[in-house]
């Protein structure tokens, strides 16, 4: 266990060193999804409100793409972490150590989605705050749960990028995976419209990502658009969807290492 | 005409062997979830209950085909300013970039090799965005016009002229992951894509105005959805177009710059 944290912390540090060296990167990082989210918000103005779900006004909306964005982004953040980070490899001709080192292969795959742990924090942090001032859905009674949300949040999109990670081992050109599944999720999850009014075959479809479940919960705790919902099935959901894609990710790194061994190839690009 | 032909020839060969799918696939899965969100939006979520003032800002046009002429464009927007904008920076990460700038072939016809290779594929992209459009129930019938074609032609050389200051700002800066994506996400805010601008602040349309995808994504709309005629529209023409020139010209002068410092510096 001691070896599994000491390799992931190592890859952790590895990727703060290498990509967040300035300022400029920091801010950026807040200010892609805040430009997004002021984006979406927008994209709702030519509507009417019709009180459905529960959102009568711009503030509940607010509150809603609020929680919605603060935990797409954390699972962005992951998942581009990893993806750049492994292209990044790739071209400088590191990723073989992936496979060359006595190193836990699926430690150093997660310490590697992991690296986005502190812009994580960071933009969680953040837009907790404008959930908390500006839409007024974080109380003094459930400011025990922000905690919470962080752990979730952070185990769960671990998983997630760890998962997409592994992909990213195949092929330089596995990139488009990452547009394949991000773009979708942002749809399909619920992180800018509720997934109860989908249609059911969108419904079946949202029930593969793991943020549906986390915002489900998060939002059932803080209380939005939670009338008749319940929090048990999202919970158990998420533990099923979160396993199944571990399993995944050990078989993939498996049959990569397998593939590439046959081939004679351990170097890659 | 040889120069841009082997440029041409030689990107596209690269993308096809190493890349063949990353790129497309990802604008395409990107400009269409820009139209099914607003879709989901205005069809599940809000059931169609669109605003009078949303059809006084959008000259009566309905509200998918508003959406969707907006994302196609951006889809092409997005895409010629990416690949203009990364072709030095890539030449210089691949290892490429001092043969090139050695190499006694003058940059025009370099970028215009770069702006064929580029624009055969983001037609593609802009095609399959419409396809999903008309699916989702936009009304396209006059996408065919020569006016219409005049405007999506222009609005191709408005976002080249602009890439071409960009591939200096990313060379300079050795970056193009945070360049392009804080570029591509504030241009999709502020220049009426998804939305009217009138909704934004005066100050953010006033900021928005020096985008050549402002006024070109105005100009394509009011051709296709409004019927107007080139004429009509003389002054976004003449917006774009200048625009265009001043992008052209800071480009033209930086690159000229850089090249020649990078000639000192990195090179031995």
């Amino acid at each position: 266990m001691e070896k599994i944290l000491r390799v992931m912390k190592a890859e952790i540090i590895k990727q703060q060193q290498y990509d967040y060296h300035s300022y400029f990167v920091w801010c950026s990082l807040l200010i892609w999804p805040v430009l997004g989210f002021l984006e979406v918000y927008y994209t709702y103005k030519p509507f009417a409100f019709t009180g459905y779900l529960g959102i009568h006004d711009s503030g509940d909306l607010l509150a809603f793409l609020g929680t919605g964005y603060m935990a797409y982004t954390c699972f962005w953040s992951m998942v581009q972490n990893a993806w750049s980070m492994s292209l990044q490899e790739r071209e400088d001709g590191t990723l073989e150590i992936t496979f060359l080192t006595p190193a836990s292969r699926m430690a150093m795959n997660y310490g590697k989605a992991l690296g986005a742990l502190i812009q994580e924090v960071w933009m969680f942090g953040c837009f907790c705050l404008f959930v908390l001032f500006y839409t007024h859905t974080l109380t003094l009674e459930n400011l025990w749960a922000l905690p919470l949300f962080l752990c979730l949040l952070l185990f769960s999109s671990m998983i997630w990028g760890g998962m997409l990670n592994a992909i990213f081992l195949y092929s330089r050109d596995a990139s488009m995976i990452m547009d394949v599944f991000d773009a979708p999720m942002i749809l399909f999850a619920g992180t800018r419209i509720p997934v109860q009014c989908f249609p059911v075959w969108a419904k079946v479809i949202s029930l593969l990502f793991p943020l549906t479940y986390c915002l489900n919960i998060i939002r059932f705790i803080l209380g939005i658009q939670g009338g008749g919902a319940e929090i048990m099935p999202d919970l158990a959901g998420l533990v099923i969807c979160l396993g199944v894609m571990a399993g995944v990710t050990a078989w993939l790194i498996r049959r990569v290492e397998k593939h590439n061994r046959e081939t004679g190839e351990l170097q890659f690009y | 005409m040889n120069l841009i032909w082997s440029t041409y020839r030689r990107i596209r060969t690269g993308i096809l062997r190493a890349v063949p799918w990353s790129f497309m696939v990802s604008r395409i899965t990107t400009g269409v979830i820009q139209i099914i969100i607003p879709y989901f939006i205005y069809v599940f979520f809000m059931e169609r209950n669109v605003t009078d003032t949303f059809y006084a800002y959008a000259g009566g046009a309905d509200y998918m085909t508003y959406v969707v002429l907006g994302s196609a464009l951006n889809v092409l927007a997005v895409s010629t300013l990416m690949n203009i904008g990364r072709a030095l920076i890539t030449e210089l990460r691949e290892g490429t970039l001092e043969m090139l700038l050695l190499s006694p072939s003058p940059r025009g016809p370099y970028f215009a090799g770069c702006l064929l290779e580029q624009t055969t594929r983001a037609l593609l992209e802009f095609a399959a965005v419409l396809v999903v459009g008309a699916c989702c129930g936009a009304k396209l019938g006059r996408i065919f016009t020569v006016s219409a074609l005049f405007a999506i032609a222009l609005a191709v050389f408005g976002f080249f002229c602009m890439g071409l200051l960009l591939s200096g700002v990313m060379l300079y800066t050795r970056d193009t992951y945070i360049t392009q994506n804080t570029l591509f996400v504030s241009m999709s805010l502020v220049c009426g894509i998804a939305f009217p601008i009138q909704y934004l602040p005066q100050w953010v349309q006033n900021v928005a105005q020096i985008f050549p995808l402002t006024p070109a994504v105005t100009l394509f709309r009011n051709v296709v959805t409004g019927g107007q005629g080139l004429l009509e529209n003389g002054q976004l023409i003449l917006q774009v177009l200048l625009l265009s020139a001043v992008y052209l010209s800071a480009g033209f002068l930086w690159n000229r710059k850089l090249e020649r410092s990078l000639l000192e510096s990195m090179f031995g």
